[in-house]
């Protein structure tokens, strides 16, 4: 498929793929499409951030590259490493057979096939099917000096290998990158990207969501777990449930037949959208009985 | 592809300008990369709807969520009316005007500078 040319158009090929974009994110999409502008995408864990950069790469047909982020994250780790024990073996093999030539050994092992590339290499190769999708995940994971590398890597999408030569995207990738907004991600990194809020959705939204990625439920029962998810969301809790626990809750609820929520039920798999100890023993049995009746209300007069 | 400030119709990227300026008084960092990234991003999108200009120049001069309720406050007064905010940014007591305002620039450094490249013709 080709490069969508307007915003409606980005928002049909988001939508083909099951993710259904609120106005201002196809728009915020279309532009780091359109200016070849890295994505920069922030928000609460659970609320799509991550889906968006799939949606994009099998919408557009292309491949999705993704380097996860940790504490620790290394250059090397990220780029390429020379794949070391295999280089033993072949130094082995010389020394073995009495190889003697210096200069041809020396470039054996630091040829192509002893190269192990790292995402952020792979993602600065050609591609037959056109530029991939680079998906640099909690960015906010990393450390500053990692940040300084992303920083260059995603200004000139090209890498000098010293024993092989420079590596350069003939087209610069599509980069989105995440942050769950653990620490604030430096300003100069930011600046080259288009930045974006990805807040949790309003009830319109979530519902199309949910029809969309879990179509078996009922739309009396998806109406009620929205409902009830957003009401949690207006609690006082360590972490409130995203989008991805509202589907696999509705998931769960759909594999055990249920039909509408009940104090019971919702008790029974509150694991599924409650993480933490401490927030399911907030929302204790009485709580969730008002929980369910402010959703219910808060359904009756949609 | 290249998008220039050309391709915008009238007065427009002149109010882009404005614009960033006004964010810059009410205290957000918004420099001249951002004001010409602002201008290729609106000449991408276009003008049917304004909640696309909105969010195409949220994308591009936002950097923090912090920031966000700021950006969308001096938007929706200064594109409803750019000199409403003008005499908003008067009727701001000084002491608030000052912590909003950048640092003021460094006059010696400057003199210095000058006079160096004085010194040096």
């Amino acid at each position: 498929m080709t490069t969508p040319t307007s915003i409606d158009e980005t928002a049909a090929l988001l939508a083909a793929e099951g993710y259904v974009a609120g106005r201002d994110l196809a728009t915020v999409a279309f532009l780091s499409l359109r200016l070849s502008k890295p994505l920069f995408l922030e928000g609460e864990p659970g609320t799509g951030k991550t889906e968006i950069a799939k949606a994009l790469a099998s919408g557009l047909g292309r491949k999705l590259i993704r380097l996860q982020c940790y504490e620790g994250l290394d250059v090397s780790s990220a780029l390429y490493e020379w794949n070391f024990a295999a280089q033993m073996i072949a130094i082995r093999t010389a020394e073995a057979a009495g190889e003697t030539d210096r200069g041809a050994l020396q470039a054996e092992l630091f040829s192509d096939d002893f190269l192990i590339r790292r995402p952020l290499l792979q993602a600065m190769e050609a591609h037959e099917e056109g530029p991939p999708v680079l998906l640099i995940d909690e960015v906010d994971r990393t450390d500053e000096p990692f940040e300084a590398f992303l920083l260059e890597a995603l200004s000139d999408f090209q890498v000098t290998i010293p024993e092989i030569g420079t590596v350069r995207a003939p087209e610069p990738p599509v980069v989105v990158l995440t942050s769950n907004r653990t620490r604030e991600v430096h300003d100069a990194l930011k600046r080259r990207c288009l930045y974006h809020w990805v807040g949790y959705p309003d009830f319109a939204r979530e519902m199309a969501i949910l029809n969309a990625r879990v179509p078996n439920a009922s739309q009396t029962l998806s109406a009620e777990i929205v409902a009830f998810i957003q009401a949690l969301r207006g609690e006082d809790l360590f972490k409130a449930p995203g989008v991805a626990e509202t589907l696999d809750w509705a998931r769960a609820l759909v594999a055990l037949d249920t039909v509408a929520l009940s104090p019971e039920t919702v008790s029974d798999t509150l694991g599924a959208i409650l993480k933490y100890q401490d927030d399911i023993a907030r929302v204790s049995a009485s709580e969730t009985t008002r929980l369910l009746a402010e959703a219910r209300t808060r359904l009756a007069s949609v | 592809m290249s998008l220039e400030a050309s391709d915008l119709p009238g007065r427009l990227p002149e109010n882009v300008v404005h614009f960033a300026g006004a964010l810059r008084r009410a205290g957000l960092p918004v420099g001249t990369s951002e004001t010409r990234s602002a201008v290729e991003a609106l000449a991408a999108t276009g003008f049917s709807h304004k909640a696309d200009f909105h969010a195409a120049l949220r994308a591009v001069m936002v950097t923090k969520a912090s920031q966000l309720d700021l950006f969308d406050q001096v938007f929706a007064l200064f594109w409803r009316d750019p000199e409403i905010l003008e005499k908003m940014m008067h009727t701001l007591s000084p002491l608030q005007r000052g912590e909003a305002r950048p640092p003021p620039p460094p006059e010696a450094a400057q003199r210095r500078a000058s006079g160096r490249d004085r010194g040096a013709g």
